[in-house]
């Protein structure tokens, strides 16, 4: 596992003192009456760090992340109860708080690519003209600045007004990026952002994860643990709707405290 | 021996009975251009429809119709694609879906005569006189259900990481169904309206006791209106040999008009990929 | 934009009364043709069903010749259709190659585009004098001796009449018989037919032994289905029929069904009376295609399950 460790090269948890971003506590999540799928789950997101979620299919780890923006709610008989704080006074699961504004707060990349059906230039200037009405150049100004953050402007700048579906699969996954960005959320949730991608596609992303850190706090569910360790500066294991361990992540991986997350990072099980 | 040959009459027969179903098309287009073509020339698209036994053309009846199955369109259109929307994106399975899904099934396939006897009894009687707009009220409530059920199909079809996409950005649920969700199945929905402009150009049973006929030219749908089904088929059963020739190409110009819609909706889909 | 909710609420409503537009719409077709029938249902009570009187100067009505009508030249046609559609529905998706099936298909899909109207013309200028020729004075001379079909098949080679009607039908089924055939059989697991082929089964064998027993299902829904069309079908049959207000045991003869007596004399009736019988007529044809395409659909999506 010290090999594992030894991909991390650019892992620097970089912001002192550690901030808590969002803060869950004691959340629960039901599909319909009987059927819970998450247990009393309590942990921190920090801000400016990647959090990563791992564990065998089905453990609740995609459960979990649907929750932080409510996105469940599209679906009838799904309902969450706990207790989720974005920032020091947003309280998530109240039903008082405006949904969309929470979603523009907390945006999220889905796992496999979804660019609308329109163009590149319209799929990052859709979000934003749903919250400000800017002038033309101001839009450009801040299309281009989504692209460049998601590391895609260099790629499209010249096709900016084709169709966003001709874009190669890496290439939509950032336009997703790019387009979330765009709304200058507080965090980024992933849902398995790579799985449907390429190894070098999937490379592209997670540089550009890592980098992203600097100005976004970010949530990554994965089930590659390779990836988890390389990105993430913590961890946490989840187990058949539980949270059995959380912690930074080379501690995670390395001196696990709990014999399950041990198994699972060792590859005995999962 | 005998499973061969069986197996063999069999065949046969499945052939001899495409071959009839291919024949009946082929039989039917080709007494439509015997006898149609012969009439096809200018005056029956500038000219209006004649006194019995006279010479003239189809102008009137093809304006009317088109202002009537146009006006019809326009009111279904939207009702229907609403109410799609709504059995897609907000009924789903509940029960009054159902029951609404239900109803629609049993308009789709109501006889359209009847559908003619109801806007005579609701708009004719009201009015107190035939109307182009009984015409394309009885138009309308034919397309309807035909909108709709294409519209809930076309809306199952969108993808369901677009809709969490767009509601994953805090897009309002009827943008994104406004503005992703029927862009992305738009191709669709267009077809199903293609088709049921089709379906309701030939539709003459819902004409008769509504729009009537006129042999005037008109474009005031507040009076009755000539249309080229209604026409087609008073100057069929006519004893006037210049009548029963402006039928024919009547009946030439409007099967050429829906199949060429017909395979237009199917061609569309594949055009529309063509070009992007 | 200010107001998202707001939006979404409207939006919302908007959808919602649309769609309750078809129930609200429903209910007054039926309610119309209630009340538009309940003079004549009130004068002549059940006999309406049961007379075959009709007659516009002493104002006496009956429906019985006109359902006679219509009900015999749909099953007709779907008696006819129904072999038809098997053979060709078979045909496309087992016999013969796909490259060819597609343009076929599409073909036989175009016959349902066809306006009814141009059925009938062709129908009466067409099919019924080549059928009189062809078929009609030939029965008369060979089958009138066979005792039952003898009377079914005689009569004078008009042309028009109730088997013309029930054959001009059968064309215009053909189209939905087949789709719908052809859709049960494309939901036959591959297995199913490979392990019949393995055992050495010809194709006769595998599709009338296995692959039709299998979608027995849908192919009576799809047949109650067509049955329901045929049943409204309007102005074909108006061409066709030959208009008598009559019930007659050769199909030869001309008759008359619910939907070509309404064409024919709703615009010409003078008296109250005629106008609600045949709105009575109306209601009559209503209530069977109602009952008669719930059932389908309910088979249709039973099996679909």
């Amino acid at each position: 596992m010290n090999q594992v460790a030894q991909l991390k090269d650019y892992q620097q948890p970089n912001v002192n003192p550690l901030v808590k971003r969002m803060d869950i506590k004691d959340l629960n999540f039901f599909y319909g009456k009987d059927k819970r799928v998450l247990f009393d789950v309590t942990m921190p997101i920090y801000e400016n760090h990647v959090t990563a979620m791992i564990g065998p299919s089905g453990c609740g780890k995609s459960t979990l992340l649907r929750c932080l923006n409510r996105i469940y709610e599209l679906y009838p008989g799904q309902y969450a109860e706990g207790d989720v704080t974005l920032g020091s006074d947003i309280k998530v699961l109240d039903k008082k708080v405006d949904l969309n504004d929470l979603r523009a707060k907390i945006g999220m990349v889905f796992q496999k690519p979804t660019p609308f059906p329109m163009s590149i230039y319209d799929n990052i200037a859709f979000g934003i003209k749903l919250y400000e009405s800017l002038s033309r150049k101001q839009m450009d100004a801040r299309v281009q600045e989504a692209l460049e953050k998601a590391q895609l402007w260099n790629e499209v700048k010249d096709k900016l007004h084709t169709d966003a579906s001709g874009l190669s699969g890496g290439q939509q996954q950032r336009l997703c990026i790019a387009r979330t960005i765009a709304l200058k959320p507080d965090v980024i949730l992933m849902d398995e952002p790579t799985s449907a991608l390429d190894p070098i596609a999937t490379q592209g992303i997670e540089k550009l994860i890592t980098e992203l850190r600097r100005d976004y706090t970010i949530v990554i569910v994965t089930h590659n643990m390779q990836q988890a360790a390389r990105i993430s500066d913590y961890t946490a294991f989840m187990y058949l709707g539980e949270l059995i361990e959380f912690g930074e992540t080379q501690q995670v991986f390395n001196q696990p405290k709990n014999q399950r997350t041990q198994d699972y990072v060792k590859g005995t099980f999962g | 021996m005998i499973r061969k040959f069986k197996n063999q009459l069999f065949k046969l027969l499945c052939l001899a009975s495409t071959a009839i179903g291919l024949g009946i098309l082929v039989l039917i287009l080709f007494t439509l251009f015997q006898k149609g073509l012969a009439g096809m020339n200018w005056a029956l698209f500038t000219e209006v429809t004649p006194g019995p036994g006279g010479e003239g053309g189809l102008l009137n009846a093809i304006v009317g119709s088109v202002i009537m199955t146009g006006l019809g369109i326009l009111v279904a259109t939207p009702i229907g694609v609403l109410a799609g929307t709504w059995l897609a994106e907000y009924g789903q399975n509940s029960k009054t879906a159902d029951t609404i899904r239900f109803l629609n099934g049993m308009l789709m396939s109501a006889p359209s005569i009847l559908i003619g006897l109801f806007v005579y009894e609701l708009v004719v009687v009201t009015m107190g006189h035939f109307s182009g707009w009984a015409g394309a009220i009885a138009l309308a409530i034919i397309a309807l259900p035909v909108i709709i059920s294409t519209t809930e199909e076309m809306l199952k079809l969108v993808p369901t990481q677009l809709r969490e996409a767009g509601a994953g950005l805090g897009t309002p649920k009827w943008r994104v169904t406004m503005q992703l969700s029927y862009r992305a199945v738009g191709t669709g929905i267009v077809t199903g309206i293609l088709l049921s402009i089709a379906r309701i150009s030939g539709e003459t049973a819902p004409l008769l006791f509504t729009a009537l006929n006129s042999s005037f030219m008109s474009v005031n749908p507040n009076e009755p209106m000539a249309n080229l089904p209604v026409t087609i088929y008073q100057y069929a059963m006519s004893p006037y040999e210049s009548w029963n020739q402006l039928a024919w190409s009547g009946a030439l110009l409007i099967t050429m008009a829906i199949l060429f819609l017909n395979v237009l909706s199917r061609a569309l889909p594949q055009l529309k990929k063509r070009r992007s | 934009m200010d107001f998202p909710w707001q939006g979404d609420n409207l939006f919302r409503r908007a959808c919602f009364v649309s769609a309750g537009l078809i129930s609200v719409l429903m209910f007054c077709i039926m309610l119309s043709l209630i009340l538009g029938a309940w003079p004549a249902m009130e004068k002549f009570g059940l006999s309406f069903f049961t007379s075959t009187e009709w007659n516009p100067v002493t104002e006496e009505f009956g429906a019985l010749n006109a359902l006679y009508g219509t009900v015999v030249s749909s099953i007709i046609a779907v008696m006819l259709a129904l072999p038809v559609g098997l053979g060709v529905a078979i045909f496309l998706s087992e016999l013969c190659p796909a490259a060819i099936s597609k343009p076929l298909f599409i073909a036989i899909e175009l016959l349902a585009a066809v306006p009814s109207i141009i059925y009938g013309m062709w129908g009466l200028f067409v099919f019924a004098p080549w059928f009189a020729d062809g078929f009609q004075i030939w029965a008369s001379d060979n089958l009138s001796e066979i005792p039952v079909i003898g009377t079914m098949f005689s009569g004078p080679p008009m042309g028009v009449g109730l088997l013309t009607s029930g054959i001009i039908l059968a064309f215009m089924i053909l189209p939905i018989l087949t789709s719908l055939i052809k859709e049960a059989l494309s939901t036959v697991p591959k297995v199913l037919r490979e392990a019949t082929y393995g055992i050495g089964a010809t194709q006769f064998e595998v599709i009338v032994k296995v692959l039709l027993p299998a979608i027995k299902g849908p192919i009576f829904g799809a047949l109650i289905l067509a049955l329901g069309r045929a049943l409204g079908e309007t102005m074909a049959i108006t061409f066709v029929i030959g208009g008598a207000q009559s019930i007659d045991t050769s199909l030869f003869m001309p008759a008359t069904s619910i939907s070509a007596s309404i064409a024919n004399q709703f615009n010409e009736a003078t008296g109250d009376m005629h106008i609600s019988a045949l709105i009575g007529l109306g209601l009559v044809l209503f209530m069977i295609t109602f009952i008669v395409m719930g059932t389908a659909r309910v088979l249709l999506r039973r099996k679909a399950k």
